[in-house]
């Protein structure tokens, strides 16, 4: 008679193939700069930062059942905990016009040291080390905001979010050495501070003597953005396909199930929802690093860095890991090429098809195609197979 | 500090904050009380809500604008404009329910939460086409005005309406929930759907009147919101947040615990503005609701179910 050993396995030949195509793209996107077109890079970036931001959430929402309305807190948390770390506390912050300098006629400037207590400010700091320093502090962050958060449930949850977003966005709004509710720009000669920056600026220069010191920050924050964003995907990756992928799985089916065969879930929603507001102050602190300047009504926009972001997983396909993939690629292009056509429709009818999806395809447009093929591009289902 | 100190050693300051209090805390309240119908009855938490209350208001806007240029009395232009407006947004929550939100109901909280926070951003930029950017305000003539002589001060006649208009709509709601028919269907599809279909009951249909009563309630929040100040298309997710507060403050399902609710969110942003200055006052509204989530999660007067 003939015996035969039943193995596991997960990936499949397509799986690998996939995983070659994405880590060459990867390796593509990262030779964007030698093009020397900020647009492009302007758009990478936003590429990149939509599809990170998709990808969490979708962890989230699609595979905790965590639906947060509230991410925009950790986006917005993580671009102030950077624009503090840039602070240089001898930064001058205005005059005092009762001390009136006699040679110049102005008022004596105030520093940045003089206004606030000169502790609580090391800047500035690298912003390597300061991108990392928001992605702890988002951990830190979302340890409290877990402790409310979490008292509600399904959809009590998400409006909880929301408040503390916006409770969040306006205690940042008051702190003065933070610009308040009126912005502060971070500036070119905080990025130039650091060696690092300069060899990029001179690279760039070997290639056209014209490339501008901006540029080159361009290219930093792209590079920057290209590394959180791939091993944010790859970490989402491992998570869904080891134990933790298939514990969530149970709990999204049967959470009362699941606990019973030793599935701690509350302790793994808390993990993923603070691992998860680490990530996303991260890619905040990253999408910050630029000319533009720091507002919170801008950095921590409900709609660009929420709404967005859920249609985007809706349309694309909630609970997979290719859905967020798909939806950011669709987005990308209809946004590029329907706000300019229709400018506030497209928000309307961003809305309408978000609807009718969740309405007649909930799964997303990657839904449909498993549905009818079982294909995956990314496999995470276990297969058993009996081989000889 | 100081400021602070001042307003805790006046009774005059701490009756003020308690009048102001209380008349934002009833505007609260009629936002809260058509979110916490639709979610007593149907488990639905309308992402949206606040959205409908600023449609409402533009609504009653212009029929109120379209009254006053027929050359009405403008006291009686909002009540006219809300008799007006109320078929017109019952048959609306009526559609909307039965159309779309109807097929979202479910065990799984996602479908209806996605759905309605669509609708938000399709309400907000529609508005914003149809009536631009600009603020509004309903005009309500005299009415807006006119005050009532306390002594040390005017108590605005529309902060009196509000608390009227509010306890009347929370004390006819719960007329209507346990003492009619309608009431009773009510009561019976949020207890079991499944059994409520078995007796008989069209479950589509009465979730769909339930969102049509909800959409009446947010009518009447809308006037009374329009006549009080001004607002834009994008005023809705701050209307939502306030209504969620007020009704998890007083307890998920409690339709008096709404005016509970509202009441200490009104009394403590009054409170936060008067002591600390004006920017304090959201944040000292969300506090409160935040330090309360802490203590009670389950509110001040929770029902025995859910």
């Amino acid at each position: 008679m003939m015996t035969s050993t039943p193995s596991i396995r997960q990936n499949t030949p397509t799986g690998t193939l996939a995983l070659i195509v994405f880590v060459l793209a990867a390796v593509l996107a990262a030779c964007l700069p030698l093009l020397g077109h900020t647009l492009a890079l302007q758009w990478g970036k936003e590429f990149l930062m939509l599809l990170a931001l998709a990808s969490l959430w979708n962890l989230l929402a699609g595979y905790a059942g965590l639906v947060s309305v509230g991410q925009q807190a950790f986006v917005g948390f993580g671009a102030y905990v950077f624009l503090h770390l840039t602070l240089d506390p001898s930064k001058s912050i205005g005059q005092d016009w009762s001390q009136i300098d006699p040679l110049t006629g102005l008022g004596k400037n105030i520093t940045l040291a003089d206004a606030f207590p000169a502790w609580m400010f090391i800047g500035p700091v690298h912003p390597l080390l300061s991108v990392l320093a928001a992605l702890a502090f988002g951990a830190l962050l979302a340890i409290p905001v877990s402790w409310i958060v979490f008292r509600l449930r399904g959809p009590y949850f998400a409006i909880g979010t929301w408040v503390v977003a916006v409770v969040i966005q306006l205690v940042i709004g008051q702190l003065g050495w933070l610009g308040k509710g009126t912005g502060t720009a971070i500036s070119l000669d905080y990025a130039f501070g650091f060696g690092d920056m300069n060899a990029v600026h001179s690279l760039f220069q070997n290639l056209n003597p014209d490339s501008k010191k901006i540029f080159a920050r361009e290219a930093y924050r792209f590079w920057m953005m290209l590394v959180a964003t791939v091993l944010i995907l790859l970490a989402i990756l491992a998570v869904i396909r080891s134990r933790i992928g298939l514990a969530l799985a149970a709990i999204r089916d049967n959470e009362a199930a699941a606990s019973s065969l030793g599935v701690n879930a509350a302790r793994l929603k808390l993990m993923l929802f603070v691992a998860v507001g680490a990530a996303t102050a991260l890619v905040g602190a990253i999408g910050a690093f630029d000319e533009s300047g720091l507002l919170p009504m801008k950095n921590f926009s409900l709609l660009e860095y929420t709404a967005f972001i859920i249609f985007i997983v809706v349309i694309g396909g909630i609970g997979s890991f290719e859905g967020p993939i798909i939806g950011t690629l669709i987005y990308f292009v209809a946004d590029k090429i329907l706000t300019g056509l229709v400018g506030e429709y497209f928000y309307i009818v961003l809305g309408v098809i978000g609807i009718i999806v969740m309405l007649f395809a909930p799964k997303g447009l990657w839904g449909l195609v498993q549905e009818r093929t079982g294909f995956a591009l990314f496999p995470v289902r276990r297969t058993v197979v009996f081989s000889k | 500090m100081e400021q602070l100190f001042e307003v805790l050693t006046s009774p005059l300051r701490l009756l003020d904050i308690l009048i102001d209090g209380v008349s934002s805390g009833a505007q609260y309240a009629l936002f809260a009380a058509g979110l916490s119908l639709i979610f007593g009855i149907m488990r639905l938490v309308n992402l949206a809500h606040g959205d409908f209350i600023i449609l409402a208001a533009y609504i009653l806007f212009a029929i109120s604008w379209a009254l006053g240029a027929l050359g009405l009395a403008p006291e009686l232009n909002p009540v006219l404009a809300l008799v007006l407006a109320a078929p017109i947004l019952f048959a609306l929550g009526y559609a909307v329910q039965r159309g779309v939100l109807n097929n979202t109901l479910g065990k799984d909280v996602l479908p209806p939460l996605l759905v309605t926070f669509a609708l938000s951003v399709i309400i907000q930029n529609g508005l914003f086409l149809v009536f631009s950017p600009d603020t509004r305000s309903i005009d309500g003539g005299a009415l807006s005005t006119a005050g009532i002589d306390i002594g040390y001060r005017q108590v605005p006649l529309l902060s009196i309406i509000t608390v009227a208009v509010a306890v009347a709509v929370i004390g006819g709601l719960q007329t209507l929930f346990f003492r009619t028919p309608l009431g009773r269907d009510f009561r019976a599809v949020s207890d079991d759907p499944e059994i409520a279909q078995l007796m008989g009951i069209n479950r589509r249909h009465v979730f769909a009147l339930a969102m049509g009563v909800a959409m009446i309630v947010v009518a009447i929040a809308g006037v009374m919101f329009g006549l009080a100040g001004s607002f834009d298309p994008y005023l809705g997710p701050t209307r939502l947040l306030s209504a969620f507060e007020a009704v998890i403050i007083g307890g998920v399902g409690s339709l008096w615990g709404t005016l509970a609710g509202g009441t200490i969110l009104g009394i403590a942003e009054q409170f936060g503005s008067r002591a600390f200055g004006e920017a304090f006052k959201q944040i000292s509204g969300h506090v409160a609701f935040l330090l309360i989530l802490l203590i009670r999660p389950r509110g001040l007067f929770p029902r025995a179910k859910d």
